[in-house]
């Protein structure tokens, strides 16, 4: 299932968009769909709103399920090296938890 | 009583701190001699202002001139030191922000409003980059609250110095300090490491640091970017950033385009502040900033996206 997060705003800044957003993401992914997160025609996201959203859920799910059940599309790569890390800070805590 | 002729938009108030510790907290009444004082700035007064508010159960400036004291007045000095709160729409069309208390998280947002309609008002800033700025000064102004402990003494004041067309933001409290919110946090890794002021300082300004991680505290779990974006974005920007807790700051700027950093020992502050100055002839590149956050070391090669 594509989601595409431009439908939930083209400027993605703090926390508490994200909160309801992930929320959405994980139901979904609990009632058994695997997800694609599309970035496209999103003009600004911020580290703190990545890290609400992809970030957490990556911590939820942990790898392997994060992983298996979404894919993060997205062709700019500033957006792309912002969101790798943040997961990879989330991924280091997943790991020494 | 204490005097001091020391506080500039650039340079650290060591001495005001020197001063500070000599004066025993048990104190009634401090009476600040402003006489020898040439120039006021935001920094120093909003140090001022909150150790009299700490340190005295009265506290009053003498010796200062009709100029200076008006001005205290309007910077929301006196306010503080007489424990009121100043009217956040009170004060000089645009070109300060007079000492707030920092009471809830919904006057964070209303400060960082108003610190982004300076910039917006004196420099330049794109259209869209006001909420990021505006997201990025209320994660810094919330990470000093965590290292706070509380909201009890935090100010937050800002100056426009239209001259040197630089804008001058203090975050200041009397809360537990960076070192000792670490050792009183959940992340024993950063508790080895945070020995020191100079090495909790250190580490708070680098990126991705919580002393909260979430698994315990998945709420409260935010990692650190607030203060390490806002530093970048100083030095990005040709100004300035200090960090002061305990008996440490560390300084972050650009010396010949070139990003440095250095620390400096001094008198302690019982509490955390940060000082940022920023040159709003120059872009603010808060973009740039989010792109080039740093890869964690052994984890640069980590993609988790479709290729």
């Amino acid at each position: 299932m594509d989601i595409r997060l431009e439908k939930f705003g083209t400027v993605l800044l703090t926390r508490d968009q994200g909160k309801p957003i992930r929320a959405k993401l994980l139901s979904l992914i609990r009632s058994g769909h695997a997800i694609r997160v599309l970035f496209d025609d999103v003009e600004t996201v911020t580290p703190s709103f990545a890290d609400e959203v992809i970030g957490r859920m990556l911590l939820d799910l942990g790898e392997a399920d994060f992983r298996k059940n979404i894919t993060l599309v997205c062709s700019d790569p500033a957006t792309r090296r912002l969101v790798n890390a943040v997961l990879a800070n989330r991924k280091r805590e997943l790991l020494r938890s | 009583m204490i005097s001091t002729n020391k506080t500039s938009i650039d340079q650290f108030p060591a001495p005001l701190l020197q001063d500070f510790a000599r004066i025993p907290q048990s104190r009634k009444r401090i009476q600040v001699d402003l006489a020898d004082v040439e120039h006021l700035y935001i920094f120093g007064i909003g140090l001022l202002a909150t150790w009299l508010r700490t340190a005295a159960k009265q506290g009053r400036v003498a010796n200062a001139t009709e100029t200076t004291r008006r001005y205290l007045d309007r910077i929301g000095f006196i306010d503080v030191v007489e424990g009121r709160t100043a009217d956040l729409w009170a004060e000089d069309e645009g070109f300060a922000i007079a000492l707030q208390r920092l009471q809830s998280t919904s006057s964070v947002f209303a400060l960082t409003d108003r610190l982004v309609a300076i910039i917006d008002k004196h420099g330049f800033l794109g259209s869209d980059d006001k909420g990021g700025l505006q997201t990025t000064f209320a994660e810094m102004m919330e990470n000093v609250l965590r290292h706070a402990g509380s909201f009890r003494n935090a100010y937050v004041g800002a100056q426009y110095y239209p001259k040197r067309r630089k804008l001058s933001i203090i975050v200041i409290d009397d809360g537990i300090g960076i070192r000792q919110s670490i050792l009183t946090g959940w992340n024993d890794e950063l508790k080895h490491v945070a020995t020191t002021d100079e090495a909790a300082v250190s580490l708070a300004v680098k990126p991705l640091i919580t002393s909260k991680p979430v698994r315990k505290d998945r709420e409260l779990g935010h990692s650190g970017y607030g203060l390490y974006v806002v530093s970048e974005l100083a030095v990005r920007n040709a100004g300035t950033f200090a960090l002061t807790s305990g008996d440490a700051t560390i300084f972050k700027y650009a010396a010949r385009g070139n990003p440095k950093s250095r620390i400096m020992l001094h008198a302690p502050w019982h509490g955390t502040i940060v000082s940022v100055v920023f040159d709003l002839n120059q872009l603010l590149p808060i973009r740039e900033v989010w792109a080039t956050l740093p890869m964690i070391e052994g984890y640069s090669s980590e993609d988790f996206f479709e290729n």
